[in-house]
């Protein structure tokens, strides 16, 4: 067995239309042995970027801890959180310096550059980079999820319609890995401003003065088995009216503090 | 209380050696990387140097990225396709142009294809073929029309045309065949793309785009995907799933707002 199969695991990636999901597994096992069903893969590194770390998870814990230190002092010194471009090459770079002696990682970076376009970018143990386009996978499941993503992905998905595909292309690959599976947690970030439409009270023409910018980030955690039940269509539209309502909480609170 | 941040001060890490060494004397094989595959392929023209490529990267038997850029820009007048473990030629290849782009600011010169050749070679050669890249190295400069290749252990060829990679017997039948001294631009770019194209038809690890790069005294001209060989097939069903279809245990929302007032930073 390879060492990046001891712990089990898969990310996954994807990418929409001003949208980009990163999804991973949450099995956490010792060989064949499961110790937790709870240990998502997932780091958050800035608001609009997730990295995604399959493989050994000693190696995940001590390359999230080394990477929050990198990314702060970024911010330190830039006054700016750091673009998913150059975040993808610092984590490059991070595991070619351990090329004769590696991070036993297949970490993918994913997230919304600064005109909330997605990026995704997927690496092999040493950091050979590759920006794909679409989607990314890697994992102890990559075969069976680069399989299902081929014909569930297509161009210019809605963020809905992405949440979607993604759901199903890792919940259908963990079922056929040993190594993954008990359920996934779906990382949604996209970008939001025509949200604010809907907004009844007006204030909408104090918006146009001001340029912007909302990113929603939404953590779903999903069931191990598929489950197509008629009365789950409603949650999507639960999700976007609660949406609309946090979006007024938001703005309500943004337009106070500026002494409107 | 402030305590001294250690800088790394560049080259290799070898922490993890020895634990690496322990798992692997329990048994736990070591993950391959990814490698090019490849076919990459370089000639000499009447005014100057072609070097081709196509855009495959595999990971043992799987196919990591559809469309890799394996040409890599080391000057303005200087190009370099790399095979091999994919991380090692870019790595290598990023290096080496970084030095140069400083070495052209010191001088105020032009960079040299011997200069990036010598940089290459001495490199590959110190870590004995461990930094396993491949390269085809070829540029304009004040010597004229170049081309040379890199073998992983740090040996050097100058030849009128040249390949390497899984695809490079392919490749080089082709050249053998048509190439000529002295043949016009347009022949020789067909004739560059022709050696890919048996590269990626004959070889496994090869395989979707050519990108190809005509290099000529003042001017390198970089056709990212100028041909593409092998087309993906328009998908005639639909296969999105309703929203709603996948059942959620448990939902967040988090939301950032920035407002922007007047010009943001030029943060590109």
């Amino acid at each position: 067995m390879s060492i990046l199969e001891y712990n089990g695991g898969v990310v996954l990636a994807m990418a929409g239309k001003k949208c980009v999901a990163i999804a991973s597994d949450k099995r956490f096992g010792s060989n064949y042995l499961t110790i937790s069903m709870n240990f998502p893969k997932l780091y958050q590194a800035t608001d609009k970027t997730f990295i995604g770390f399959s493989g050994l998870a000693t190696d995940v814990q001590t390359l999230i801890e080394k990477f929050r230190f990198h990314i702060n002092m970024y911010r330190m010194n830039e006054e700016r959180d750091i673009e998913p471009n150059t975040l993808a090459h610092l984590v490059s770079s991070t595991l070619y310096e351990r090329r004769f002696a590696p991070y036993f990682v297949e970490p993918i970076v994913a997230g919304l550059d600064k005109n909330n376009d997605p990026f995704i970018c997927g690496m092999d143990l040493i950091g050979c980079t590759t920006m794909n386009y679409d989607f990314s996978a890697t994992g102890t499941g990559e075969d069976q999820l680069y399989g299902i993503c081929e014909p569930l992905w297509q161009p210019n998905l809605e963020p809905e319609e992405l949440f979607e595909a993604i759901s199903q292309a890792i919940m259908s690959a963990t079922n056929r890995d040993c190594m993954s599976g008990w359920g996934a947690v779906v990382n949604n970030t996209r970008e939001s401003d025509h949200a604010y439409a809907e907004d009844p009270h007006g204030l909408i023409g104090l918006l146009l003065v001001r340029q912007i910018n909302a990113v929603r980030i939404e953590t779903l955690h999903l069931y191990a088995k598929l489950l197509t039940d008629q009365s789950l269509a409603d949650v999507s539209i639960r999700n976007i009216m609660t949406v609309a309502v946090r979006h007024r909480e938001v703005f309500y609170d943004v337009v106070s503090s500026c002494g409107m | 209380m402030v305590s001294r941040v250690n800088v790394p001060k560049g080259g290799f890490n070898f922490d993890n050696y020895q634990r690496n060494l322990i798992l692997q004397q329990n048994g736990y094989s070591m993950p391959k990387a990814t490698k090019t595959g490849t076919t990459i392929t370089g000639m000499k023209f009447k005014n100057g140097v072609i070097l081709g490529a196509d855009t495959r990267a595999t990971g043992e038997a799987l196919v990591q990225d559809k469309n890799c850029p394996k040409i890599h820009r080391m000057a303005p007048n200087i190009f370099c396709c790399g095979a091999g473990t994919a991380a090692d030629a870019d790595k290598v290849t990023d290096m080496v142009a970084s030095q140069l782009e400083l070495h052209r600011l010191a001088t105020g010169r032009e960079s040299r294809v011997t200069t990036v050749l010598a940089t290459l070679s001495q490199y590959l050669f110190r870590y004995q073929g461990h930094v396993a890249a491949a390269l085809v190295l070829g540029g304009v400069d004040v010597d004229g029309p170049q081309l040379f290749s890199v073998a992983p252990h740090g040996s050097t060829d100058k030849l009128p045309y040249l390949s390497q990679g899984s695809g490079s017997l392919s490749a080089i039948a082709v050249f053998e065949e048509r190439w000529r001294e002295n043949m016009e631009r347009d022949e020789a770019i067909e004739l560059v793309k022709d050696s890919i194209k048996a590269g990626i038809f004959n070889d496994m690890g090869s395989g979707f785009n050519i990108d190809l790069v005509v290099i000529e005294k003042g001017r390198a001209d970089f056709y990212r995907n100028i041909e593409t060989p092998c087309p993906t097939i328009e998908k005639i069903g639909n296969y999105k799933f309703q929203p709603g279809t996948t059942a959620v245990l448990s939902e967040s929302f988090r939301n950032f707002v920035t407002i922007t007032e007047g010009d943001a930073m030029d943060i590109s």
